[in-house]
């Protein structure tokens, strides 16, 4: 599904990527752990096609990233970190507007909202302005916008970062059900969440890959238990 | 094409979802009536060859509000998107770079003409009260209209230009207006050099707007000022595109 190969992406001095490589296979959810500044956003905004990379070659579903940037960002679903959105709409218009603009045709869009917004549990909060939602809420709509062209690729950094446990659990749950008909790259703080959610754990640090394997992998390698184990 | 709708409605939605457009529009009106006032008055006071349209398009108050009005419609349309962080997940879909640039112009063109379109009233209005024509013929109110038609794209193309190099609407304003006034000051050395070196005061009359709006708005209309403001728009927004498509991720 993914092949990155020798990845590197440099800010000035610093060097956010560092010729990194890996391989993800359809319908995983891969779960991108690191400190801050290790170069996991960094990692999503190429994917994304958002960044332009220095050097490497990625290639999506056989597409290559760079050389088809539209193709590919008609197979992904994205989710910026702190879920940007425009307060001033309400989130069916605002679901309505990104379902159009990602090609939906015009007679699916409400079918494709409902389905969504159930999903997302936004039925309720459907006509509110975005801008009164609360965190929790807003970061619901950033995946259900994500989520409503059923792409096979999703990509989500921090999608739970700054939620209450009650709001970390529903998404969190919300995240395991999308395997295996979606590949997801999920970027996370929160080792629990990630060991709940994810078939494999890519650890970055200082932008390169210092472990990408299972949890029992990480076991082995970890003089650590990993929470589910204590 | 479908994008461009898609993209240019939202546009045009999110200047009234907010009360930037009914402000706008509300001393917008207020500053262009008082200028067709002062332009009544100073009619008033004598003979005159000059048109109540022409007086018009021709005050201090009449540029002022040209001026201030294209930073205001223009500053946010890429600065807010990378403030609001926004412009990842519009640059992530699935539309090309030249629709989001395009959408957006044309957008602020549309809320442009709409503030410029009840002044067309007050024309209308000026027959029935003062008993006498606004101008001596429609092609006075064409040439006028036209004019800031294309004087108002291409300084619009400016402030979309000045958007997107930076995530902060109070330094895009600024960029937008510094080089509104370079344009508009560069005109003006046609009248300070008006005696002295007639070389200059020929150059910059070829680009002057004030000079374009006065001719136009007698009525006289040239086809070498049309090609210049619309050589330049699409030019401008050439450069916009290009400077989207390249350093949008480093805002």
């Amino acid at each position: 599904m993914i092949l990155v190969e020798a990845l590197s992406k440099n800010f000035g001095s610093v060097e956010a990527l560092h010729s990194i490589s890996f391989h993800v296979r359809k319908g995983e959810i891969i779960g991108l752990l690191g400190s801050n500044g290790a170069g996991k956003s960094t990692l999503l905004k190429i994917l994304s096609t958002y960044l332009p990379p220095d050097a490497g070659r990625i290639t999506i579903d056989g597409v290559d990233l760079l050389e088809n940037p539209h193709d590919i960002r008609r197979r992904l679903g994205y989710l910026p970190e702190g879920a940007p959105l425009y307060p001033e709409m309400r989130v069916h218009e605002y679901l309505t507007y990104r379902a159009a603009l990602k090609g939906v045709p015009a007679r699916r869009i409400a079918e494709k909202m409902i389905d969504v917004m159930d999903l997302c549990s936004l039925r309720s909060v459907e006509k509110k302005l975005i801008g009164s939602l609360s965190k929790g809420y807003r970061q619901r709509v950033g995946l259900a916008d994500a989520l409503i062209t059923e792409p096979p690729l999703l990509l989500f950094d921090e999608p739970t970062l700054g939620l209450d446990l009650t709001q970390q659990q529903q998404i969190s749950h919300l995240l395991k059900g999308l395997a295996p008909r979606h590949t997801v790259l999920l970027s996370t703080h929160y080792m629990q969440e990630a060991i709940a959610i994810c078939d494999r754990f890519l650890f970055l640090h200082d932008g390169k890959i210092v472990f990408f394997g299972t949890s029992k992998e990480l076991q082995q390698v970890s003089p650590f238990p990993t929470p589910s184990e204590k | 094409m479908r994008s461009f709708w898609i993209l240019w409605k939202r546009e045009v939605a999110a200047y009234f979802r907010t009360p930037r457009a009914t402000i706008l529009l509300f001393f917008f009106l207020l500053l262009t009536g008082f200028n067709f006032c002062a332009g009544v008055n100073a009619l008033n006071h004598g003979p005159t060859e000059i048109s109540i349209v022409e007086a018009f398009f021709n005050t201090l108050f009449f540029w002022v509000a040209f001026l201030a009005l294209i930073p205001l419609l223009t500053m946010h349309l890429f600065a807010e998107e990378y403030h609001l962080g926004t412009m990842e997940t519009l640059v992530t879909a699935p539309v090309a770079e030249a629709s989001i640039v395009l959408a957006k112009f044309f957008a602020s063109l549309f809320l442009f003409l709409l503030l410029w379109a009840p002044t067309i009233f007050y024309f209308v209005l000026f027959w029935p009260s003062a008993h006498q024509i606004a101008a001596a013929s429609y092609g006075a109110y064409a040439g006028a209209y036209g004019m800031l038609l294309l004087i108002g794209m291409l300084f619009l193309s400016l402030g979309c230009f000045a958007s997107v190099l930076t995530p902060h609407q109070l330094i895009a304003g600024i960029i937008s207006c510094s080089l509104m006034i370079l344009f508009f000051f560069a005109g003006m050395l046609a009248f300070l050099h008006q005696h002295d070196s007639p070389i200059i005061h020929e150059l910059a009359a070829r680009f002057s707007l004030m000079e374009h709006m006065t001719n136009f708005s007698r009525g006289l209309i040239d086809t070498r000022p049309i090609v210049w403001y619309l050589s330049l728009t699409v030019f401008t927004l050439f450069l916009t595109i290009s400077l989207f498509k390249n350093c949008r991720h480093k805002n």
